[in-house]
C-alpha cells in the first residue's frame, strides 16, 4: 500500500515535470516588456523610439545640451506615420527621429542609405585639409602601421598622422619610428579627421606616450530599460607599455571636430600625460560605446549604449576641449600653410628655447 | 526484411549490473531564437545535431540506480523573417543522471532521478557589430525521467522510450542587458556574469522520444528531441529552442565481469 502511494506521488511528479511547457507557455503573457513590434510602418516607428528609449546611454545629457526631451520627440514624429506610406518616406522620418540626438554613433542601415546626423562636425569649421596634410607629409613619409604614417620635418620635428584607429598596431614598427625620431626636439601628432576604429588600438598607442601609470577616466554601461539605469563605474588606467620603446618627449596633439569615437578616446587619454598638449578645435564627441539591433522590417539600429567620462567624471560625447584652442587661417591656408602644424612647431621649438 | 536478433524476445531491457548500453544519434531539425542582447526579431533555420544516450547498469542491491548520461552538440543556421539577418548557433549539452525503477512491468519501465546538467549555447550574427555574439549557459541540478514502453507488432519487438530532463536550480552565464564583452574582458568582470537560476527564472527542457528497433547485433532508433532554453536573465530575453528528428543505433556492451 505504502509503495503504491510512493509510486502515485512520484507518477504525480512526473507529470507535474511534463507540464513545466505548457506552464512556461502560459508565462509568455508576462513578456511584455520583450513583445515584438508588428512589421508596419507604425510598428517600425515604435519598435525604434523603445529600442533607443530603453538602450540609449545619453537621454540626460542630450535634454540638457540640446534639450532633447525624447517623450516630446514621439510625440513631434508619432504624427508623421501613416500606415500608406512608402519605406523610404518611413526611412526619412526615422532618420529625422534619430537625428535629433545629434550622436555619431546613431545610425539607421536600411537596403539603401545610412541614416545619421553628422552635424556635430559639419556645424563646425573644418580646420583641416588633407592637400595641405598630404603636402607636409611628401612622398618620402614612412609607414608606421595601417593608416600611420610619419616623416622628419626640417626643423627636426617629428610629424606623425594617425588617419584611423582601425588597424592593428605595430610594436616593432612604432619603435622603428621612436628610434628614427629619438634625436627630434618634439613630435606632432595629427589626427584631425580620425573618425575613430578600434578603442583597444588607440589605447595601445597611447601607452607608448607614458612611463607612470595614469587614471584617464571612467566607463559603464546601461543595464536596465531607465534612462539612468546604469552599471558602476569603472576606472579607466592607462598602463606604460613597458616592453617597447615610449616617448617622453614633448607632444603636441593637434585634434578638430573629426575626431570622433576612438580618437576622442585618444585624446582624452593623452590630454592627461603631462608631456602632451592638446592643440586646435573640440573634438567630435562620441563617447559612448555602440550596440546594434534591429527594427521588424529588418533594418539595423546603432545606438550609444556604454558611455565614457573624462578623469573628472564629465561626460566626453559632447567633444574633448583642446588645451589651446586654434582655427585655421584662410590666408595660410591659401598660401599652402597649415596653421595647426605650424603654430606646433612653433610651439615644440619654443619649448626647447624656454622648457 | 528486417528481422530481429535470435530469440530476441524485447526491444530493450535495463542493464544489468556492469552492462552499458550506448546509444548514438544524428538529427536534423528546426531551430528558433530570440535574443534581445543582439536582436529584437526572433530567428529561425536549420539544426543538426549529435546525441549520445548512455545507461549504466543497476548495483543488485538497487541502492545507487542506474546511470544515466545525455549529451548532444547541436549547429544551426538561422535567418530573421525577412531573411536579412544572419546567425550562427551552436550548442553543447551533457546531462547526468541517477535514476530509480518506480514502475517495472513486463511492457513498461519508469525511471526517476536527479540529474546534473551542463548546457552552453552561443549565437553569432553575422552583422557588423559591438554586440555581434553572445553566450548563454546553464549549470543545474534537476530531474530526468525515463519511461520505456516494450510492445510487439505482430513478432516483431518494439521499444519507445521517452525522456526527460528539467533542470530546477543552478547557475547560469549571461551578459548583463548591454554589457559589452570588452568591458567583461577589460574589467574583470566574469562574476557579473553568473546569474542564479532556478525554473522561475530559467526554464530549460530536454526531451526525447525514440522507437528502438531491434536488428542483429543491435538496434536502430528512431526518434525526436526537443530542447529548450528561456530566460530572462541579465535583464533581456533569452529563448532558444530545438527540434530534431534523430537516427541511430544503440549497442548494448558485454557484461564485464
Amino acid at each position: 500500500m505504502v509503495m503504491k502511494r510512493v509510486r502515485l506521488y512520484l507518477a504525480s511528479v512526473l507529470v507535474m515535470t511534463l507540464m513545466f511547457p505548457l506552464i512556461m507557455s502560459c508565462t509568455r503573457t508576462s513578456d511584455d516588456d520583450f513583445a515584438e513590434f508588428v512589421n508596419t510602418p507604425r510598428g517600425n516607428f515604435l519598435a525604434l523610439w523603445t529600442i533607443m528609449d530603453r538602450h540609449y546611454c545619453f537621454f540626460d545629457l542630450k535634454q540638457k545640451e540640446l534639450g532633447v526631451d525624447w517623450n516630446a520627440v514621439f510625440d513631434k514624429y508619432s504624427v508623421s506615420i501613416s500606415e500608406k506610406m512608402t519605406n523610404r518616406a518611413l526611412f526619412e522620418v526615422l532618420c529625422s527621429m534619430i537625428g535629433e540626438l545629434r550622436d555619431g554613433h546613431v545610425n539607421l542601415y536600411s537596403q539603401y542609405d545610412m541614416g545619421r546626423n553628422w552635424h556635430w562636425k559639419t556645424d563646425y569649421p573644418d580646420n583641416f585639409s588633407k592637400d595641405l596634410q598630404s603636402a607636409y607629409l611628401g612622398d618620402d613619409y614612412v609607414v608606421a602601421g595601417e593608416d600611420i604614417y610619419y616623416r622628419l620635418l626640417p626643423d627636426n620635428i617629428g610629424y606623425v598622422v594617425i588617419r584611423s584607429f582601425l588597424g592593428g598596431v605595430s610594436d616593432s614598427r612604432f619603435n622603428s619610428m621612436f628610434n628614427t625620431l629619438a634625436l627630434c626636439n618634439g613630435l606632432i601628432i595629427d589626427v584631425r579627421d580620425n573618425g575613430g576604429g578600434n578603442t583597444m588600438n588607440s589605447d595601445l598607442i597611447a601607452a607608448k606616450f607614458t612611463e607612470e601609470r595614469v587614471l584617464t577616466g571612467y566607463s559603464c554601461y546601461k543595464n536596465g530599460p531607465g534612462h539612468n539605469d546604469f552599471s558602476d563605474l569603472e576606472e579607466n588606467w592607462l598602463e606604460p607599455d613597458l616592453h617597447n620603446l615610449r616617448w617622453v618627449k614633448p607632444v603636441i596633439l593637434l585634434t578638430n571636430r573629426g575626431c570622433f569615437s576612438s580618437t576622442n578616446d585618444f585624446v582624452n587619454i593623452m590630454k592627461n600625460l603631462p608631456n602632451v598638449t592638446v592643440v586646435g578645435d573640440s573634438t567630435g564627441g562620441g563617447g559612448g560605446f555602440p550596440f546594434t539591433s534591429e527594427l521588424p522590417n529588418g533594418w539595423v539600429v546603432r545606438f550609444s549604449s556604454a558611455p565614457s567620462f573624462d578623469a573628472s567624471k564629465q561626460h566626453i560625447e559632447m567633444g574633448i576641449a583642446p588645451d589651446i584652442r586654434l582655427d585655421m587661417d584662410e590666408e595660410d591656408v591659401k598660401a599652402g600653410i597649415d596653421t595647426y602644424i605650424e603654430y606646433a612647431r612653433n610651439l615644440i621649438n619654443d619649448q626647447i628655447v624656454n622648457p | 526484411m528486417i528481422q530481429p536478433a535470435a530469440g530476441q524476445s524485447s526491444a530493450w531491457e535495463l542493464p544489468e549490473y556492469k552492462e552499458r548500453i550506448n546509444a548514438f544519434s544524428a538529427g536534423i531539425g528546426k531551430t528558433w531564437e530570440r535574443e534581445t542582447y543582439i536582436s529584437e526579431l526572433s530567428y529561425s533555420g536549420l539544426v543538426g545535431s549529435l546525441q549520445w544516450d548512455g545507461w549504466k547498469g543497476a548495483k543488485p542491491d538497487g541502492v545507487m540506480g542506474y546511470g544515466r548520461v545525455h549529451s548532444s552538440v547541436l549547429f544551426g543556421y538561422l535567418k530573421n523573417q525577412l531573411g536579412g539577418g544572419r546567425m550562427l548557433y551552436a550548442s553543447v549539452n551533457y546531462y547526468y543522471s541517477r535514476i530509480w525503477s518506480v514502475v517495472h512491468t513486463k511492457c513498461s519501465d519508469l525511471l526517476l532521478g536527479p540529474s546534473a546538467m551542463f548546457k552552453l549555447c552561443g549565437l553569432y550574427d553575422t552583422t557588423d557589430s559591438n554586440n555581434t555574439a553572445t553566450g548563454e549557459g546553464y549549470l543545474s541540478m534537476g530531474l530526468c525521467a525515463d519511461y520505456i514502453c516494450r510492445f510487439n507488432i505482430r513478432n516483431y519487438p518494439l521499444a519507445v522510450q521517452l525522456n526527460m530532463y528539467s533542470p530546477l536550480l543552478g547557475i547560469a552565464p549571461s551578459p548583463n542587458y548591454d554589457q559589452p564583452y570588452w568591458f567583461v574582458y577589460k574589467y574583470n568582470q566574469y562574476t557579473s556574469l553568473i546569474h542564479f537560476a532556478w525554473f522561475g527564472n530559467c526554464f530549460a527542457l530536454n526531451g526525447q522520444m525514440n522507437v528502438i528497433c531491434p536488428l542483429r547485433g543491435g538496434s536502430i532508433r528512431l526518434g525526436c528531441s526537443i530542447d529548450y532554453l528561456g530566460n530572462k536573465l541579465g535583464g533581456h530575453l533569452t529563448r532558444l529552442m530545438d527540434t530534431c528528428f534523430t537516427i541511430g543505433y544503440v549497442h548494448r556492451l558485454a557484461k564485464k565481469n
